[in-house]
């Protein structure tokens, strides 16, 4: 019976699969766009389809992350929002795809994801024709290689930590990185080295090494997993440049700079002093009250003048993207601020006004 | 080129005058100088000149490597030939061994074999359908009926829905008879059928032949079996190396064989 | 320790038969008393974690999460009725036949084809459903329906490579054998790779190429190759005599492979095939690495969360429960299916 049952099923599923073919082809399982004829700007495509689609690493703390409520949330995340926001006037317009590192440059050239916001260091080969091809937006957080140690042990600088032993995790530059820094500055130290993170992280809590070292925020995020993480403090030295920055697909000029000045645009209200709680007062007052003759002002708001516009963008664009998520400094507060678990000292990722490296080019 | 698959059974007209066979019946099976050799060089038969009329009941013996059992398998195709000529049921078939004849020549051939070659997946009544239903394409329900009418014939209709290997050697001979018959052939071929049973098994599955040939079926029967030769066949041809030696009734082959090696045979097998 | 039949657990024989195995010598006997402290207490300190000092709020608070991914709460029925009717089905085959209705008995091959048609149906909308793009598809239900498409790909495709590889067209026959040592030699992953990264660069420009398909498409053609390797073996199981038979029968040589020799290949291969299923719902974990949200991947987003730093402990035995809890269930469906057959076989 079985057999029968098993054999005659081979010819029913021939049969029956006739019919079935065609239903992944109805639910749109094999979505193709048709290629486009003439090269439309990202940012056309993007306003024409409604959506942004963002790459973003989907598993890093204070950078992107699912919420129980199965929402994304993170700095790298709030770029994407920011951007959907400017261009749509919709920041929850966008389709998340989660990238590991191998496949984000991939997914960007074969138009998978309009926008890389995924924790990228900007370096000249990725940036270059000849190297991944990519277009920088400005940087949304300048990483860098830090050193952690015990509050206890009181140390506050490299050479505070001689002939001490540092954890670190091998075949990774960090190491490369350390050896230098030291060598430069004629520090004697001891290294120990680890194959995975977890087991760096508990080699120090066993107390086998002085010191940790990673990228800042990959230090932060280990020590806010610990037991008593106020018993541990990233010093103020670091160690490498690691400056992490959105980024585009190269030969799309109207795209990039749209994406560059959103980016700019959250960074210049931090500078105004434009909150997303304020920016409807703002606005007001710029309009009608007391800023009304304040000319930059009215511009950067898009009350003035026709900045978006150049940029293909609404001219409101920045009232739209602090409107959504606020500005640079309530972005980075919120998720790696000093309430929340992953909290980073701002240190070079403070506005300039506040001796940060954020600088954002005039609106004229 | 004589493979034209067109049905002649008047071409019997043509045998041959020297024939052993008595002139006159419609001819079931004829051989012409029929070559069988395998790749490898062995020639398993050698210019076989064969004829067995409808309604005959032709026994074959031999000893072992003789050919007797590549002769019938020869006569649906499961053998190739490499010489001479073939009709069966007037189907023509040669050297090029068209495979378009030999299915039409399968569709009216019978074959049981020394292993049953049952289908051990399927219920015994599935064994038996099968055929039925996918080559002849005939309605399920009809063929389900004939096929128990003829389980019941063979005496194992109360087992149609076991599993072959839940049925001894004797009984799992007698579907593969039963399956053979249910496509009504017209010419049955028996190769060893009682050679892998146990010996309390041979009779049953004897006396199932043993009717078959009663209802008038034609069949050629490759057996050792002396006593079930004597009683039902008609003729008894004896086979060595791949030639006939002798062809005779069984009273006379058994009595009095006229070849030496046919009485070597006997006077070890007796 | 093998308990005598005819005493209890704490008779004689028993005793006897662990001071034999475990206390014969004095070495023996530190052996034994090391291996206990050792082993009662890794188990205690396990226990210890697990209920006092584990933190389950990274499951509990993300079930739903685990389960359907990001589909949208409101949809969240279409994924709850695909996973029970999963359920249902399951159990209709894990169940005795003989509670069964027999209509219900034959269509269940059927059905067990038809529920990727009728899950794609309820995650992707369509037909009346909002459509939810497969973006938002993840956590089990994902891994699930991966690892069906897969199976449901490789084994058709198995056969046919299985049977093409023993074709008498010399052409077909090499590429075929190519093909299957080919992937054999290759690692899954390096697979999946190509499939991830390298097909949407070979596609035209603006051309994209749903990622869940572009993995169950990588999946299937590996996971194929293997299977048509036990499907083949099975096929060399079959004696000539069975096609000897069918041949005299008048089954033509495409009804005798799919009555006579495929029917009985599959039952010889069946557990070998088991195996590849269970390996290919393992294997749907490594497209985490390729950003796909499922089970594994799912977690990867869980773990970044910063209320849940640190609880990757937590994250992974979990995970390791619902894998193995699945395995289980693939593996007694397949003996289910080995047991039904046998009847046929022995006895």
């Amino acid at each position: 019976m079985i057999g029968l049952a098993l054999s005659s099923t081979l010819f029913m599923l021939a049969k029956s699969l006739k019919p079935l073919a065609v239903v992944p082809l109805l639910l749109g399982l094999a979505s193709c766009a048709t290629a486009p004829t003439e090269k439309v700007s990202l940012l056309e495509q993007v306003k024409s389809r409604g959506e942004l689609k963002c790459g973003i690493s989907g598993g890093l703390p204070g950078f992107s992350s699912l919420n129980p409520e199965g929402a994304y949330t993170g700095l790298d995340v709030d770029i994407c929002r920011a951007v959907a926001a400017a261009a749509l006037g919709d920041a929850d317009s966008v389709a998340y795809t989660p990238l590991t590192a191998a496949q984000r440059f991939t997914a960007l050239s074969s138009g998978e994801i309009d926008l890389l916001s995924r924790n990228t260091t900007q370096t000249l080969s990725r940036d270059s024709g000849g190297g991944n091809g990519l277009t920088f937006a400005p940087v949304v957080f300048y990483d860098g290689q830090g050193v952690l140690v015990r509050q206890d042990s009181g140390a506050t600088t490299l050479e505070d930590l001689a002939n001490q032993t540092f954890c670190a995790k091998a075949g990774t530059t960090t190491e490369r990185n350390l050896n230098d820094v030291m060598q430069a500055r004629g520090i004697p130290f001891e290294l120990l080295n680890f194959n995975e993170d977890q087991d760096r992280n508990q080699a120090y809590l066993d107390e086998r090494c002085a010191a940790m070292t990673a990228d800042r925020s990959s230090l932060n995020s280990a020590r806010s997993g610990f037991e008593a993480p106020d018993e541990h403090v990233i010093l103020d030295e670091v160690l490498s440049k690691e400056p992490l920055a959105p980024a585009t697909v190269d030969g799309d000029a109207q795209w990039g700079d749209a994406v560059r000045w959103v980016v700019y645009g959250l960074m210049a209200a931090e500078e105004w002093g434009i909150t997303q709680d304020n920016i409807d007062a703002q606005v007001a007052s710029a309009t009608s009250g007391a800023d009304q003759e304040n000319a930059a002002l009215r511009r950067f708001l898009g009350i003035e003048g026709d900045l978006g516009s150049k940029l293909g963008l609404p001219n409101d664009f920045v009232v739209q993207a602090v409107g959504a998520v606020g500005n640079y400094g309530e972005i980075y507060d919120r998720h790696l601020g000093p309430d929340t678990p992953t909290f980073i000292p701002r240190g070079l990722n403070a506005s300039y006004t506040e001796g940060g490296l954020h600088y954002a080019p005039p609106f004229n | 080129m004589a493979s034209s698959a067109a049905p002649s059974h008047h071409s019997t007209s043509g045998v041959q005058s020297g024939d052993t066979l008595s002139a006159g019946p419609e001819l079931a099976v004829r051989s012409q100088g029929l070559d069988k050799i395998f790749p490898n060089g062995f020639q398993a038969l050698r210019k076989v000149d064969l004829a067995v009329a409808k309604g005959e009941v032709v026994v074959i013996m031999g000893p072992s490597g003789s050919g007797k059992s590549t002769l019938i398998r020869t006569f649906n195709g499961l053998e190739t030939i490499q010489g001479g000529h073939l009709e069966v049921l007037g189907y023509h078939l040669d050297a090029d061994n068209n495979q378009k004849v030999v299915s039409k020549i399968r569709h009216h051939v019978g074959m049981v074999f020394q292993s049953f070659n049952l289908f051990p997946h399927l219920s015994i009544l599935e064994n038996v359908t099968l055929a039925p239903v996918w080559v002849q394409k005939r309605d399920r329900q009809t063929v389900k009926k004939d096929a128990l009418a003829l389980l019941d014939h063979v005496g194992i209709r109360e087992q149609a829905h076991k599993y072959p290997s839940q049925l001894s050697g004797g009984q799992q001979q007698r579907v593969a008879i039963a399956r053979a018959l249910a496509l009504s052939p017209q010419l049955m071929l028996f190769d060893e059928p009682t050679s892998a049973l146990d010996p309390e098994k041979v009779k049953e599955v004897l006396e199932t032949i043993r009717a078959l040939a009663a209802e008038g079926m034609t069949m050629v029967v490759v057996t050792h079996e002396v006593g079930f030769a004597r009683e039902v066949a008609d003729r008894v041809v004896f086979m060595d190396e791949g030639m006939i030696v002798e062809e005779a009734s069984p009273q006379t082959f058994f009595t009095d064989p006229k070849e030496e090696r046919s009485q070597l045979f006997l006077s070890r097998i007796l | 320790m093998a308990e005598s039949p005819r005493s209890g657990p704490w008779s004689r024989p028993l005793l006897r038969q662990i001071r034999r195995g475990l206390f014969a010598s004095p070495l023996d006997t530190v052996i034994t008393v090391v291996l206990a402290v050792l082993c009662g207490g890794g188990l205690w300190s396990f226990l210890h974690w697990v209920f006092l000092q584990a933190d389950w709020a990274v499951v509990v608070e993300n079930i739903r999460l685990y389960i359907h991914g990001r589909f949208p709460v409101e949809q969240v029925w279409r994924s709850w009725s695909w996973l029970g009717l999963l359920g249902v089905l399951c159990l209709a085959t894990l169940m005795p036949a003989r509670m069964l209705p027999r209509p219900v008995l034959r269509l269940l091959p059927l059905l067990w084809i038809l529920i990727l048609p009728i899950g794609l149906l309820l995650l992707a909308g369509g037909l009346g459903f909002e459509p939810v793009k497969s973006r938002f598809w993840g956590g089990l239900q994902l891994s699930l329906l991966l690892t069906l498409g897969t199976v449901l790909m490789a084994l058709p495709l198995g056969i046919l490579l299985a049977l093409a590889r023993r074709s008498s067209l010399p052409l077909l026959r090499w590429l075929t054998t190519g093909y299957i040592e080919l992937t054999r030699g290759m690692p899954l992953i390096a697979v999946l790779f190509f499939g991830q990264l390298m097909i949407p660069l070979f596609l035209p420009e603006g051309w994209t190429f749903n990622r869940v398909l572009r993995a169950v498409l990588s999946l299937g053609f590996f996971v194929g190759a293997y299977m048509a390797e036990d499907v083949r073996g099975g096929l060399q199981s079959i004696p000539k005599t069975q096609l000897e038979a069918a041949r005299s029968l008048g089954l033509s040589p495409l009804l005798t492979v799919a009555l006579v020799e495929l029917p009985q290949a599959l039952r010889t291969a069946l557990p070998s095939l088991a195996n590849q299923c269970v390996a290919s719902l393992q294997s749907t974990s490594l497209l985490a690495y390729l950003g796909l949200i499922e089970l594994l991947g799912i977690s990867r987003s869980i773990l970044g969360n910063p209320s849940f730093l640190g609880r990757h402990l937590e994250v992974y035995i979990w995970l390791a429960l619902l894998y193995w809890a699945v395995c289980i269930l693939m593996t007694s469906l397949a003996r289910r299916l080995e047991r039904t057959l046998k009847v046929s076989d022995h006895h």
